[in-house]
């Protein structure tokens, strides 16, 4: 006797909307991105097929790890890379049924943006082990930028975490919506919060204008510059999983996820939870969108202009906000 | 020519080199090229007091340094821009000879920076030693050269040299180590992504900060100043074309008037011919900044108007494959002329292009100059103030956006330019945001000249065919202003079929000097965007041939049908061939 409970279980973390589905996400978002971009240039982009085969090329050919390189770290960490981002890909809830969201408990945003940082660090940890120039000079600028962008990024996803009173991703995705409705003032601080999420998601993702840390026409291709082969495609396919699940994460956040009016009322619950999971892929691209359009909007700042940036106006820009959130929730 | 050498004799350089020749009591008197080069010659122990008294009167620019080796000497000549008093300049030769047994001549470097890199060339080529320079390292020779072939000395022809080289595997399997330093280097070509020809860049450097830099050329060197001598001077316009992708025509421009030059009154180019040698000579100008300004944004990772600028820069590609029928080396020059003629019903077709193209880049200069995250890359970066661009003797558009008046269309006009009214464009602060100014607005400019142009052409011969086989005896510069600044050319005849000696001195070895300067303390960030003064040159063709294998049938494809071929193989996927 099998227990079927465990094998619809294992489906779950596995197909859908687990491992595959994150990373099937993954390459859509990939070609979306690509595709998007092309057409804001006036170009064509490539077909839908593109990222697949991209990967499969680079999984084909191969690898050469360079003399002076780590060969362990090198091999290993993209691998942890991939499991890192999919384990973040899990946690962003998709379907809003009891026992599909797979990993929700109290205090999985703060788990979440661990996640992000660690993708920061193993890029860091990339380029000190291939021990290049380049991936000396690309991996000590991620590390800068990653300290720059990642308090702006975690104070402006905290706000509707106040509002909610809760550090759990589904309840505060449940909640948003209600809380704004109660209460229109709070937009006021909410809506520039987004904008610095944004920000500082593009930032987290190493998209220009803040992709310092491999800047191509600089320093050839920074921290990836020795990776090659397997390597390089899984580092890739994890990059575009962060893709997917970062923009989730605002999505689920600000934008109320798989929570759209009057849903609850439609049908049955499997109805509902269906309609809700193209609502949140819909917002999901959404918030993609903006990540394209910063690309072909601006040019890449320098390091130093990064930082300064940062620091000196998005952070206080954004504890101005919390601010003026907790005046609105004390005194409103 | 009387008339020309009275007016002449009035200018600034010919009264230095009168009162030069009285001062250091030189042997002989000054005397006068045609054209208005004043011709000096000096022993090799004066030379650097000349350079000191030159300096003293205000001529800051020395052009580059032509090494010749004639019978047991080495001549040296040493083109000067004399500035005059009417803003324009004139031309001082100065030329010293030392024996081949011992070629030894004090540097003109402490005294004038941009000599550095012309010393270095002569050195390489001729074995000229040059006491007193800071630094007289290989710079285009491999490393691996042997130390007593200097390839430039008469004493192997072309051929020959090319064998012995061979023999001895010259060049071959040699590698480029990082040289050991006291701080992390970090090496930038001779390959790599910012710049697609081979220039080797080493930078020392601390966190993020240039702390030095070494340059190293020639891993293109081809030779050419070498083979021309064994073409005749004919042949030479092909390989002449072929310098350069993208100044193609500015060295053929410069080479062709040198011929003409020599030939003197043998030759009488038409002047319907030099409108359509400018109008070409226009539009690879704008060709070649457009195709900088769209890759400078993809320096700073600015895709979306890298893309666009080169979606309007077919503009400009298919009207000179209207008029010359191709895309890179138009193959329009002739000695004596063009070779074909811009018809009244290509130049109505031409005048209308040049206004969408004048819409195109207007919009161009109001994205570039307002997009803010792109000007923060530029503003204040790679500073070369006025008095460093005439010390290291900048050339071009590098030279002007330092507020240096350069334009030798302006300056020293040649051809028809005198007729056209036109602004040089001269900007003042000499970061890269003026670089890229300098660049765009003169694109608007060469529209304005084109448009002039292809007005005031009037219906005649366009060649003044020249059939001999041999030029006269005689020695000639040009200088033309290239893209990229000022393109030289020296020509030694010796009454022979092929030139004895022929020197290029391109735009960018000009400005090599000063690139290394202006390096010096920015940030890795900004090494792509400073070195950009380097275009790439890309030769792309417009037209392939397709052969269908099972029926062997061929067909010539034109650009149009190119186009649609690939839009439809790109948005749906289909190998389409129109026709076929």
């Amino acid at each position: 006797m099998v227990d079927t409970t465990l094998i619809v279980d294992f489906a779950k973390f596995f197909l859908f909307p687990g491992a595959v589905f994150a990373v099937f996400m993954g390459l859509l978002v990939h070609w979306i991105d690509r595709k998007l971009y092309a057409r804001m240039q006036n170009r064509v982009g490539p077909p839908l097929k593109q990222p697949i085969y991209d990967f499969l090329k680079l999984m084909a050919k191969t690898e050469v790890v360079p003399d002076g390189a780590d060969k362990a770290e090198t091999h290993l960490l993209p691998c942890f890379n991939l499991f890192v981002a999919i384990l973040a890909a899990l946690m962003v809830p998709l379907v809003a049924l009891e026992g599909w969201m797979l990993i929700s408990f109290t205090g999985d945003l703060m788990l979440f943006l661990f996640f992000l940082t660690l993708n920061g660090t193993i890029a860091v940890l990339l380029g000190w082990a291939s021990s290049s120039p380049y991936t000396l000079v690309g991996g000590a600028r991620v590390a800068v930028a990653e300290i720059a962008m990642d308090l702006p990024f975690v104070l402006a996803l905290i706000g509707p975490a106040i509002v909610v009173g809760s550090l759990s991703i589904s309840v505060v995705s449940g909640g948003i919506g209600e809380a704004v409705v109660d209460c229109p003032m709070l937009l006021v601080a909410l809506v520039p919060m987004f904008c610095v999420a944004l920000i500082g998601m593009v930032g987290v993702l190493e998209r220009i204008p803040f992709d310092a840390g491999h800047a191509e026409t600089e320093i050839v291709g920074g921290w990836e510059t020795e990776l090659s082969g397997r390597s390089l495609a899984i580092v890739s396919l994890s990059h575009w999983i962060f893709h997917f699940a970062a923009s989730g994460l605002v999505a689920s956040i600000f934008l109320g996820g798989t929570n759209f009016p009057g849903l609850d009322e439609i049908g049955t619950d499997w109805i509902a939870a269906s309609l809700g999971f193209v609502v949140m892929i819909a917002k999901t691209l959404f918030v993609l969108f903006f990540v394209s359009l910063s690309r072909a909007t601006f040019s890449r700042v320098r390091i130093d202009q990064l930082a300064k940036t940062m620091w000196m106006y998005v952070l206080p820009f954004v504890l101005l906000c919390n601010t003026v959130l907790f005046a609105i929730l004390v005194y409103v | 020519m009387a008339a020309t050498d009275k007016t002449a004799k009035a200018s600034n350089a010919f009264l230095y080199a009168e009162e030069m020749a009285k001062n250091f009591s030189l042997p002989a008197d000054p005397t006068m090229w045609p054209h208005e080069v004043t011709y000096l010659e000096a022993p090799p122990d004066k030379v650097q007091d000349i350079a000191r008294f030159l300096k003293e009167k205000g001529v800051h620019h020395l052009m580059t340094i032509i090494g010749t080796h004639r019978g047991d000497d080495i001549e040296l000549g040493y083109p000067f821009h004399v500035p005059q008093d009417d803003s324009k300049i004139n031309m001082l030769y100065l030329k010293s000879r030392v024996p081949v047994s011992n070629p030894v001549i004090p540097s003109l470097v402490p005294d004038m920076s941009g000599a550095d890199v012309y010393e270095r060339e002569v050195h390489d080529f001729l074995g000229v030693d040059f006491p007193g320079h800071p630094n007289l390292e290989r710079l285009l020779l491999a490393d691996d050269h042997p130390d007593d072939i200097f390839p430039l000395r008469k004493d192997f022809d072309g051929p020959e040299l090319k064998r012995i080289l061979d023999e001895k595997k010259v060049g071959m399997g040699t590698t480029c180590a990082l040289p050991e330093g006291p701080d992390f280097s970090i090496a930038i070509g001779p390959q790599h992504p910012t710049h697609k020809e081979p220039i080797r860049f080493v930078f020392n450097i601390q966190g993020e900060t240039i702390t030095d830099v070494r340059v190293r050329l020639g891993f293109n060197h081809r030779g050419i100043e070498k083979a021309t001598e064994s073409r005749t001077w004919r042949k030479n316009m092909y390989l002449i074309e072929r310098i350069c992708g993208i100044c193609s025509n500015a060295h053929q421009f410069a080479y062709s008037m040198a011929c003409e030059m020599i030939a003197g009154d043998n030759i009488q180019v038409p002047e319907r011919a030099d409108w359509i040698r400018v109008i070409v000579n226009e539009l690879e100008r704008i060709h070649s900044h457009m195709l900088w300004y769209g890759v400078l944004a993809h320096d700073a990772g600015y895709d979306t108007i890298f893309h666009l600028v080169w979606r309007d820069r077919e503009i400009v590609m298919d009207a000179l494959e209207k008029i010359s029928g191709n895309r890179v080396n138009y193959a329009m020059f002739c000695i004596g002329g063009v070779r074909r003629d811009i018809s009244d019903k290509l130049a109505k077709e031409l005048d209308a292009d040049m206004n969408n193209l004048r819409a195109c880049v207007q919009e161009h200069l109001d994205v570039m100059t307002s997009e803010k995250s792109f000007l923060i890359r530029l503003e204040g970066i790679g500073i070369l103030t006025k008095e460093d661009a005439k010390r290291f003797c900048a050339v071009g558009p590098t030279a002007r956006a330092s507020g240096v008046s350069s334009d030798i269309r302006k300056v020293s006009p040649y051809s028809v330019y005198e007729q056209i009214p036109f602004d040089e464009i001269v900007l003042d602060n000499g970061d890269q945001l003026d670089c890229m100014r300098v660049r765009i607005e003169e694109v608007l400019e060469s529209i304005k000249i084109i448009k002039y142009a292809l007005g005031a052409m009037k219906p005649g011969p366009i060649v003044d065919m020249f059939f001999e086989k041999t030029l006269p005896a005689g020695q000639a510069i040009a200088h033309v202003e290239a893209a990229r600044g000022e393109d030289l050319h020296y020509l030694y005849s010796d009454g022979g079929d092929a030139p004895y000696r022929h020197k290029v001195r391109a735009p960018t070895l000009g400005n090599i000097r000063s690139l290394a300067y202006r390096l010096n303390g920015m940030q890795i960030a900004d090494i792509p965007l400073i070195i950009r003064g380097i275009d790439p040159c890309i030769g792309c063709m417009e037209r392939v041939t397709f052969i269908n294998e099972s029926s062997q049938k061929v067909k010539i494809m034109t650009g149009s049908e190119l186009k649609l071929r690939a839009n439809l193989h790109y948005s749906e996927g289909k190998e389409v061939i129109p026709g076929w």
